[in-house]
C-alpha cells in the first residue's frame, strides 16, 4: 500500500448522488473516503478522525460550510486541517469569507469536472 | 425676435397658412419648427433670412389653457407621470409639470427649474450618467431616453424614466427639450424580483446537473464497469447535453447578476494568450463538427492583464461561439489580437466569419437582451439571445467597447477594445471609467 492510499478524505455534502459519485471516484484512485451529508455531522466526523482533506459544500441543512469551518479552526488538530470549499455559490463575498479561513481553494462544482477534481485534491494533498 | 400669443382652434391650418406665406416672399428664405411649448401650448419657431438681415418668432397657439391644464394634471397624477419643456429660445415658456416636481420630491413652484438645479436630487450613483446624456439632449437633435434614480428632500427614491425629444432650430441653436417622465419604481421592483427569480432557480439547477455531469463522467471512465459502443455514445450524449446546460445556467446567472448589481469585478493578473488559447482550445470541437477553420492570430506582443479571467473568458467564448454556430460548414473563423496606440494600453480583438451575417434591419437590436436575429433563429433554433447583451454589458462595465460590421449573407466581423487593466466594481460603480 503507498502513502496516498492510506490517505482519508472526508466528504461533506448534502446532494447524495453527487457525494457518491465522488466517494467511489476517489476511492478508486486509493484513498480512504469518509461521507457526511451535512455540516455538523462532519464537523463530529473531522474531529474524530483527523482526515488528511476535507472537501466541504457550504449550503447544507444543519449547519453550513462556512460555520462548520470557523467551528474546526477552534479546534487544536482542526487549526491546521486541509480543506477545500467545493460549492455552487459563486457569490464572491461568501467565497472570500470562507477562503480567509485559510482554505486551499475552493470549487465551482458544476463548472468543474470530476478530473478537475481530483487534480485540486492531489495538489492540496502533496502540500 | 418676438413672442406672439396666438389662441387658435386649427394648428394645422394656421401652419399651412404661415409656411405659405413664408414661402411666396422671394427674398426671404424662411424655415419654420414645430414647438410643443407646454402641456396645451403648440408653437412655432418661425425663422427668416435675406443672408444679412433675420427675423424670428416663438408664435405660440393654444386652447382652454386652464381646463387643459387641470384635465392633464390629474391624468399625469393618475398615471405616475410628469411632463416637461425646457425653452431655450424664450425661457419664460419654459414648463414643467406639478407631476414632475412630485418626482423628483421637490415643493412645486410656477418657474420650472434648470437641469442643474435638479441634478443634486438624482442619486449619486446615477448622476454622472445622467448629466451626460442631458449633456448629449443639448446637441444631438431627436428622441433620447434616459433612466435613473430620484432622491428627495425627504429621503424617498424612486426610479424615473424619461422619454424626451431635442429639437434644434433651423439656425442651429436648440430651442427646445421635451418630454415626459414616469414613476417606473414598481416596474422595477417586480423586474428585479424576477430576476432574483432566475438566479435563485439557476443556483437549484446546477446541484443536480453538477450529479448527472459527474455521473457520466463516472460512468464514461468505465470505473464502475465497462460500457459496450452503444453505451458510451448515449453517455457521451448525456455528457454533452449537462455541458451545454451548465453553460446556459451559467450564461442566465450572471445576466441575473449584472442586471442586480452583484457581480463584482474578481481582477487578478493572468497571461492574456494563454487565456485566449485555452478558451479557443474549448471551442474547437464544436469548430471540427463542422469543419469550421479557426485562424488564430497576434500582432505583436500580448501582455499579462490584470482583469477578471472568467469575465473575458466569456466575452471570447461568446464571440467565438457564436462565429463558430453561425458559420457555413467548412467556413472559416479570423481572430486577431492587437494592441492599441503608441501606449499600448487597450487590447483589440477581431472575430471575423463568413456566415450567414445580420439582416440590415435588426443591427440596431442585437445588443439587447433575448434579441436573435431571424436567419439565427432558423439555423440554431435554441440560443438564448443573451451572450451578446452578456458581452456588452461587461465591457461597458470596464471601459471597453464592442462594435461589428455584417452584411446578411457575407458574414460579421466583431471588434472588442478592452484596457489591459481593469477597474474594480466600486470605481466603476461610482461612474469614474
Amino acid at each position: 500500500m503507498t502513502d496516498q492510499q492510506k490517505q482519508t478524505i472526508l466528504i461533506i455534502e448534502d446532494e447524495a448522488p453527487a457525494r457518491i459519485v465522488l466517494a467511489d471516484s476517489l476511492s478508486s484512485e486509493g484513498y480512504e473516503v469518509l461521507q457526511s451529508p451535512d455540516g455538523q455531522d462532519g464537523l463530529s466526523m473531522a474531529l474524530h478522525s483527523h482526515p488528511d482533506l476535507i472537501l466541504t459544500d457550504l449550503k447544507m441543512p444543519n449547519m453550513g460550510g462556512l460555520e462548520m469551518i470557523k467551528e474546526l479552526r477552534k479546534d487544536t488538530w482542526g487549526k491546521g486541517a486541509k480543506v477545500i470549499i467545493l460549492t455552487n455559490i459563486s457569490d464572491l463575498s461568501t467565497l472570500q469569507e470562507a477562503m480567509s479561513e485559510e482554505t486551499f481553494f475552493y470549487i465551482i462544482k458544476g463548472d468543474s469536472s470530476m478530473e478537475k477534481v481530483l487534480q485540486s485534491v492531489k495538489t492540496a494533498l502533496a502540500k | 425676435m418676438c413672442a406672439i400669443n396666438w389662441y387658435t382652434y386649427d394648428v394645422d391650418i394656421f401652419l399651412e397658412t404661415l409656411s405659405s406665406i413664408a414661402h411666396s416672399s422671394a427674398f426671404w428664405q424662411t424655415a419654420i419648427t414645430c414647438l410643443v411649448l407646454g402641456p396645451t401650448a403648440v408653437g412655432v419657431y418661425w425663422y427668416a433670412t435675406t443672408g444679412e438681415r433675420e427675423k424670428s418668432a416663438v408664435v405660440q397657439l393654444a386652447r382652454d389653457r386652464d381646463i387643459a391644464y387641470a384635465k392633464q394634471a390629474e391624468m399625469e397624477q393618475i398615471g405616475q407621470m410628469g411632463s416637461f419643456a425646457w425653452n431655450f429660445i424664450d425661457p419664460a415658456l419654459s414648463y414643467w409639470s406639478k407631476e414632475m416636481f412630485v418626482l423628483f420630491g421637490l415643493v412645486y413652484r410656477s418657474t420650472p427649474p434648470s437641469i442643474n438645479d435638479i441634478l443634486p436630487y438624482i442619486h449619486e450613483k446615477d448622476r454622472t450618467q445622467a448629466a451626460e446624456e442631458w449633456q448629449k439632449a443639448h446637441t444631438v437633435a431627436g428622441k433620447f431616453e434616459m433612466s435613473f434614480r430620484t432622491v428627495a428632500p425627504s429621503g424617498q427614491t424612486r426610479h424615473v424614466h424619461i422619454a424626451g425629444r431635442s429639437i434644434i432650430a433651423p439656425d442651429h441653436r436648440l430651442s427646445v427639450i421635451q418630454g415626459i417622465a414616469r414613476d417606473v419604481t414598481k416596474e422595477m421592483e417586480v423586474d428585479k424580483a424576477k430576476t432574483e427569480f432566475v438566479s435563485l432557480a439557476s443556483h437549484q439547477l446546477k446541484t443536480p446537473l453538477t450529479s448527472v455531469s459527474w455521473l457520466a463522467e463516472m460512468l464514461m471512465s468505465e470505473k464502475a464497469g465497462p460500457l459496450n459502443p452503444k453505451q458510451k455514445e448515449y453517455v457521451g450524449n448525456i455528457e454533452d447535453a449537462s455541458k451545454r446546460m451548465g453553460e446556459m445556467v451559467n450564461e442566465l446567472l450572471s445576466v441575473s447578476r449584472l442586471e442586480l448589481g452583484t457581480l463584482a469585478l474578481h481582477i487578478t493578473e493572468f497571461d492574456l494568450k494563454g487565456l485566449v488559447e485555452n478558451t479557443i482550445a474549448e471551442q474547437r470541437h464544436a469548430a471540427d463538427f463542422k469543419h469550421v477553420v479557426i485562424d488564430l492570430s497576434y500582432e505583436g506582443e500580448m501582455p499579462r492583464i490584470t482583469a477578471d479571467e472568467n469575465l473575458l473568458r466569456m466575452i471570447i467564448q461568446n464571440l467565438v461561439s457564436n462565429a463558430i454556430k453561425y458559420s457555413p460548414h467548412e467556413g472559416r473563423v479570423e481572430i486577431v489580437f492587437s494592441m492599441s496606440g503608441a501606449a499600448k494600453q487597450a487590447v483589440y480583438m477581431k472575430v471575423a466569419d463568413n456566415g450567414i451575417g445580420i439582416p440590415l434591419a435588426e443591427q440596431g437590436q442585437i445588443f439587447e437582451k433575448l434579441h436573435r436575429a431571424e436567419n439565427a433563429q432558423v439555423l440554431v433554433p435554441d440560443g438564448t439571445g443573451l451572450g451578446l447583451y452578456v458581452v456588452k454589458t461587461i465591457l461597458d462595465r470596464v471601459g471597453g467597447a464592442v462594435s461589428f460590421v455584417s452584411k446578411e449573407g457575407s458574414g460579421t466581423t466583431f471588434t472588442v477594445s478592452f484596457p489591459i487593466a481593469w477597474k474594480d466594481a466600486e470605481t466603476i460603480g461610482n461612474g469614474t471609467v
